[in-house]
């Protein structure tokens, strides 16, 4: 089978809403074409866990049915979307990529935010790859698709949110769903080149999603860029009663508000840690201030800031996540212990490694964090970092213990429970893609959707496609 | 100091995995050991002077598990 390249044009979803409704192409045509390439470029990457073809043809052939009568639906009508494969979804299994997970988990339901995609007439290509149960490193030996970067193999896309990463990346969708409880979004976008957000802790109801770490978990969109995830952030937010962290906050028009301005946005860079560690790439560190000043050129201002124990913070998010992730796996950890994967039983096990008193001083922390950020916030629109310290690694260098040592700049905003946004910004000699970090106040989508997409509407890194067609099966 | 206190990473890790019920092969066995004064090292880091007005961040509300309005019964101080 070939793969068909994506056309520029309508490899967003933002040109491909215009092409279904100017009549230059149908929802059955892209997800043909969509189908073909995942089905033909799934063994060499490993996005999906299950492409449901049928389904999606019959959602794509509705959407163009409910078109040509009128009734438009917004934006997302007749796009093709990837689905975490811990989201539960309709006519699909969810496995949370492990052995471990009761068959008849979430069957034969959508979680509230499939559902509302579903009304929205969007069309789902299928059930994407994860970290098991969105933490572990891939184990080929358990049955799963092992995820490979599309811009080199040899590295790792990044997880948890690995599948539905490469398939915005590699064009096997147009958008899709992720959760975020580390950077989980952020990581795979930044890695696979495109646009991702982490959104503020309760904006988007995560019922019908395998927790891992309650207080921390949030389901994100990611696409190729901030007006794409714009479309579907408005769809995907507001309130749902199943899920009792859902904020009663209303749901701004998020895609109106992209005017392209940031005149007079302020924006923080902490320098310690976020931008002068010894773990930071060069290359990475020197796209994401050409980025800055080019915002700066637009009329945004910079100013270089310090934001204390950033180090801690990492930490007291790693020590809260593995010990909510403990609570819920602890059973299933010591009567199936090598049914997990091999690189997901030691990490979860870490909960039992913290004390309880441990577990409280991460959260009296979270406190003191939280609340030296909004003080930050007091003068600054924005804070801006790299969104990891160097381009996607090699995978045959991961492993557990090495997370425990290496820098991250993701979880700081899952502990304080804020947006924050990960764009392309470039790529290393290497080849592999560069990304930067926009982090608002809760609740503040719009402001840091505004940032990215005023970035992207002057440079063109987030339309870049991965040379991966010659690697169809 | 009691006889069974020790700072062997060796001794604590098997009291630990043991406590939990966790059985683990030779191999990840070491790989805690090896872990573990990473992982104690990031929750000592932890306990800053400047936590001690602070209360964690759990939060727990009596009245999220009633419905109906619940007020406190009149009494001398009402």
């Amino acid at each position: 089978m070939t793969a068909t390249p994506l056309q520029t044009t309508t490899s967003t979803i933002k040109g491909a809403a215009t092409a279904l409704r100017d009549g230059s192409l149908t929802s059955t045509a892209l997800t043909q074409q969509i189908l073909d390439r995942a089905i033909a470029l799934n063994p060499a990457l490993g996005a999906y866990v299950d492409i449901t073809a049928d389904a999606a043809l019959e959602q794509a052939a509705a959407a163009d049915t409910a078109l040509a009568a009128g009734d438009d639906r917004g934006p997302l009508q007749g796009i093709p979307l990837a689905i975490k494969d811990i989201i539960a979804m309709k006519g699909a299994a969810t496995t949370a990529n492990s052995r471990v997970l009761a068959p008849t988990w979430g069957a034969g339901t959508d979680a509230p935010v499939v559902a509302r995609l579903r009304d929205a007439g969007a069309v789902f290509v299928g059930k994407a790859t994860t970290s098991e149960f969105a933490i572990g490193l891939p184990d080929a030996t358990k049955g799963f698709p092992v995820p490979h970067n599309p811009w080199n193999i040899e590295h790792t896309p990044a997880g948890s949110s690995s599948g539905t990463g490469i398939a915005v990346s590699a064009g096997l969708a147009l958008g899709g769903l992720g959760t975020d409880t580390g950077g989980s979004v952020r990581s795979p976008a930044a890695v696979n080149g495109h646009t991702g957000l982490k959104v503020t802790f309760g904006r988007v109801p995560k019922s019908g999603v395998v927790p891992l770490g309650f207080s921390l978990d949030s389901i994100g969109p990611m696409a190729r860029s901030a007006w794409d995830c714009a479309a579907l952030l408005e769809v995907m937010a507001g309130f749902d009663p199943t899920d009792p962290n859902a904020a009663q906050q209303p749901v701004p028009a998020y895609t109106e508000l992209l005017d392209g301005s940031v005149d007079g946005l302020r924006i923080a860079l902490p320098m310690p840690y976020f931008f002068d560690h010894e773990q930071l790439d060069p290359e990475m560190h020197d796209a994401v201030l050409v980025a800055v000043k080019q915002l700066v050129g637009l009329g945004a201002s910079s100013t270089e800031v310090e934001l204390a124990h950033a180090a801690e913070a990492k930490d007291a998010n790693h020590i809260i996540l593995v010990a909510e992730a403990y609570a819920y796996h602890r059973n299933n950890l010591v009567n199936r212990w090598t049914d997990y994967g091999v690189h997901t039983r030691p990490t979860l096990a870490r909960g039992a490694f913290y004390s309880a008193g441990d577990v409280a001083q991460a959260e009296r922390f979270r406190m003191m964090f939280s609340r030296q950020v909004a003080a930050l916030f007091e003068n600054y629109d924005v804070i801006i970092t790299p969104s990891a310290p160097t381009p996607a690694e090699r995978a045959a260098d991961l492993s557990p213990s090495k997370r425990l040592q290496v820098v991250s700049y993701t979880g700081h905003w899952n502990l304080t429970g804020l947006p924050a946004v990960a764009i392309p910004v470039g790529f290393s000699t290497s080849g592999l893609p560069l990304s930067m970090q926009i982090v608002g106040k809760p609740f503040a989508e719009a402001t840091v959707l505004k940032v990215a997409d005023a970035l992207q509407q002057i440079t063109d890194w987030h339309l870049a496609m991965p040379p991966v067609d010659a690697l169809a099966a | 100091m009691p006889a069974s206190t020790t700072a062997d990473p060796e001794q604590i890790v098997t009291a630990i995995l043991t406590a939990a019920q966790l059985t683990v092969s030779e191999q990840e066995f070491a790989t805690f050991v090896r872990d573990y004064p990473l992982i104690r090292q990031a929750a000592d880091a932890l306990y800053l002077p400047e936590l001690d007005p602070d209360e964690p961040a759990i939060k727990f509300d009596p009245l999220d598990f009633y419905s109906g309005a619940v007020t406190a019964p009149a009494g001398k101080d009402a």
